[in-house]
């Protein structure tokens, strides 16, 4: 185990196409942290930066006490879990789990050999620990009476599972994933989630995750970056990220169904947000957004939508217990979640008005979509 | 008009199969026909090759010593003729096969997978070779060979290909660079390197690719002809092709034909088993990548 940091990495690719920029953070032993943005933000890149399988343009990249930026994968004493699984489909389950162990093993132990009688035993005792590390992987992950079949022989989940056991008899300093649980079906996805997790607290191992899921980010992290157009907007655990987003994208981007974010302007004594739907009153520390353009971010389930004249409902989804309501108001589009039992006899089509909770109100500068106050 | 449709859909399929009887019966024929000569006696058989009639070749009495004849009679002493010959098929054909398939699919890898200046370049120029026809390289490769002194030995026909051959180097590529990304990078993790990721990664997924490549090259360097005649002088140094030409008088007239057809048929046998064992990764190899994965 080990702690990973990164200090103002960045990576340029060939014909200056800039994928990642002054990215740093430091992940301490045993913290499970998951890079999350949309496609192309570059948080696979800054993974594949760290696990050696890219050239880091900028910056350095340390493992433990020690820089990495020059040092093999192989080297880097890191193991990782690919979206597609990268089983190698030409051997059994337990060939797979061995594959970097056996490669760690032989080697020195055949050049030990030509000048050490005592190598027979050695090769004996290496076996069979290395015997010992597959089975305990393999139960730890339900994986055990899988060993003798072929890749091609196993679903979807019994193969991330391999994948991860893969990982985990090499016993590394840091786990990366990488998207590991996209191309699992959403049922599945969930169990392994959860698996996930457990298996984080039990091995207490320092672990990377790249996901464009906010959800999954949400339920697996100690600690979030979310990235865009290869900057981090903003680091911090996951209730930090929902209850303070520092700019209007991680307001955005992070929580379900996505903040509205509203259009207006903040009147000059800072009390009220007007938008095209009305006036919102705003407590007292919204002060520093008197009197400017703004972004007013509320969560879904701060807002309730009524009968009204001030535009209309779009949609009725129903989720079970919760339905989203979605409701244009001039040119702005409103979102409220509420309990379905609440569902009053409003139909698509109707005249309604939006209302925010006081409070919960989040206040972002309308250019740089910056935050200026939360909670107002 | 599902009985309509039934009847067009029989009717497809006896109108195929009528074709393909036909197409198999063409190929068919020339072998028959070699093997109905082989075992006819040598009067019938020297009256066989000039008649129309397709009767007169059916061996109504197969001379069935006639094979052992032909393998005693080939070359210029007995057995020991057909023993070199058949030697020398063998080391040559073995040695090209292995080395044709490792150094096409180290290639083929390297194209596929190593980037470096010149690759796209590199590999252009070597599917320019494909190209140009043998025979405009032909006298220069002598001359090269002769320089090195391997005029009538092995070497010729062998050492060519531990270089690769672009046919072979072009199918290797074109599969490997279907290989998922993360497999090899997976490969790196584990620590290995470029030659360790092919051997022990690559190579055991082309499977089909090198069934076609071994197949293919064992059936061309096997009834090669032209190079071991080019090559090779000395008796003992002929390939099973060249030894078969025993039976025929320095004016190239047959002398034997009956001897020949059967030393012919018993140098078929390993083409036709080996493609028969083969025939299942080979079938898979010529249609690769033809269908969307």
């Amino acid at each position: 185990m080990a702690t990973v940091t990164l200090s103002s990495v960045g990576k340029i690719y060939e014909g200056g196409v800039r994928a990642v920029r002054g990215v740093s953070m430091s992940i301490a032993d045993g913290e499970f942290v998951v890079l999350v943005g949309p496609s192309g933000c570059g948080k696979s890149t800054t993974l594949r930066m760290i696990a050696g399988l890219e050239d880091i343009s900028e910056g350095t990249i340390s493992i433990g006490d020690r820089v990495v930026n020059e040092v093999e994968p192989a080297d880097r004493n890191i193991a990782m879990v690919f979206q597609n699984y990268a089983l190698y489909p030409h051997l059994t389950v337990k060939q797979n789990l061995a594959f970097g162990l056996d490669r760690r093993r032989r080697y020195p132990s055949r050049l030990r050999a030509m000048f050490d009688g005592d190598y027979g035993r050695r090769r004996l005792e290496e076996s069979s620990q290395l015997d010992a590390r597959i089975a305990e992987a393999a139960r730890m992950l339900g994986i055990d009476g899988l060993l003798r079949r072929m890749p091609r022989e196993l679903s979807g989940g019994q193969r991330q599972r391999v994948a991860v056991g893969r990982a985990i008899v090499r016993n590394p300093a840091a786990f990366l994933f990488d998207e590991p649980l996209s191309n699992l079906d959403a049922r599945l996805r969930q169990d392994m989630r959860t698996e996930l997790r457990l298996l984080h607290r039990r091995l207490k191992s320092t672990m990377i995750y790249v996901t464009h899921d906010q959800e999954e980010a949400m339920s697996l992290a100690d600690r979030i970056v979310v990235m865009k157009d290869g900057v981090v907007q903003q680091l911090g655990t996951p209730g930090e990220l929902f209850r303070t987003p520092a700019n209007a994208f991680v307001a955005g981007f992070i929580g379900t169904p996505a903040m509205n974010l509203i259009r207006g302007r903040v009147g000059a004594s800072g009390g009220a947000f007007k938008w095209s739907g009305g006036k919102h009153s705003l407590s007292p520390g919204a002060g520093a957004a008197a009197d400017r353009d703004a972004l007013m971010g509320v969560r879904p389930e701060r807002v309730s939508i009524e009968p009204g004249d001030e535009g209309t409902l779009e949609t009725v989804e129903v989720y079970g217990e919760t339905a989203d309501l979605v409701a244009r108001i001039g040119d702005q589009r409103v979102v409220a979640r509420i309990q379905t039992q609440e569902l009053r006899a409003l139909r698509e089509g109707e005249g309604v008005s939006a209302r925010f909770a006081d409070g919960h109100a989040h206040l972002f500068d309308a250019q740089s979509g910056e935050a200026i106050a939360h909670g107002v | 008009m599902t009985d309509r449709s039934q009847q067009a859909r029989v009717g497809g399929r006896v109108f195929a199969w009528t074709l393909l009887c036909v197409g198999a019966l063409v190929m068919l024929l020339p072998l028959a026909w070699m093997m109905c000569v082989s075992l006819l006696s040598p009067e019938k058989a020297g009256a066989a090759i000039t008649a129309g009639n397709l009767l007169e070749v059916f061996p109504w009495d197969p001379q069935w010593q006639n094979y052992a004849q032909a393998l005693r009679e080939m070359g210029s002493e007995e057995w020991q003729g057909f023993r070199d010959a058949l030697a020398n098929s063998v080391v040559v054909t073995t040695l090209v096969c292995a080395a044709t398939v490792l150094s096409s699919s180290l290639v083929g890898y390297a194209m596929a997978r190593i980037p470096f200046r010149g690759r796209r370049t590199t590999f252009l120029v070597m599917l320019g070779t494909m190209m140009l026809p043998g025979q405009v390289t032909m006298i220069p490769l002598f001359l090269l060979f002769r320089w090195l002194g391997w005029v009538d030995t092995l070497l010729p026909l062998i050492v060519p290909a531990f270089f690769g051959s672009a046919f072979f180097v072009f199918m290797y590529r074109q599969f490997i660079a279907q290989i998922p990304e993360a497999l090899l990078e997976a490969a790196r993790i584990d620590g290995m390197g470029h030659l360790a990721i092919w051997w022990r990664v690559v190579l055991p997924l082309c499977q089909p690719v090198t069934a076609t490549c071994a197949v293919f090259t064992f059936i061309w360097t096997w009834n090669d002809f032209l190079a071991p005649l080019v090559y090779l002088h000395s008796d003992s140094q002929n390939t099973l092709a060249v030894a078969l030409n025993s039976f025929r008088n320095q004016y190239g007239g047959l002398r034997n034909v009956h001897l020949l057809m059967a030393a012919s048929v018993v140098t078929m046998i390993p083409c036709i088993l080996l493609f028969i064992a083969a025939q299942k990764h080979f079938v898979e190899g010529l249609t690769r990548g033809s269908v969307k994965g």
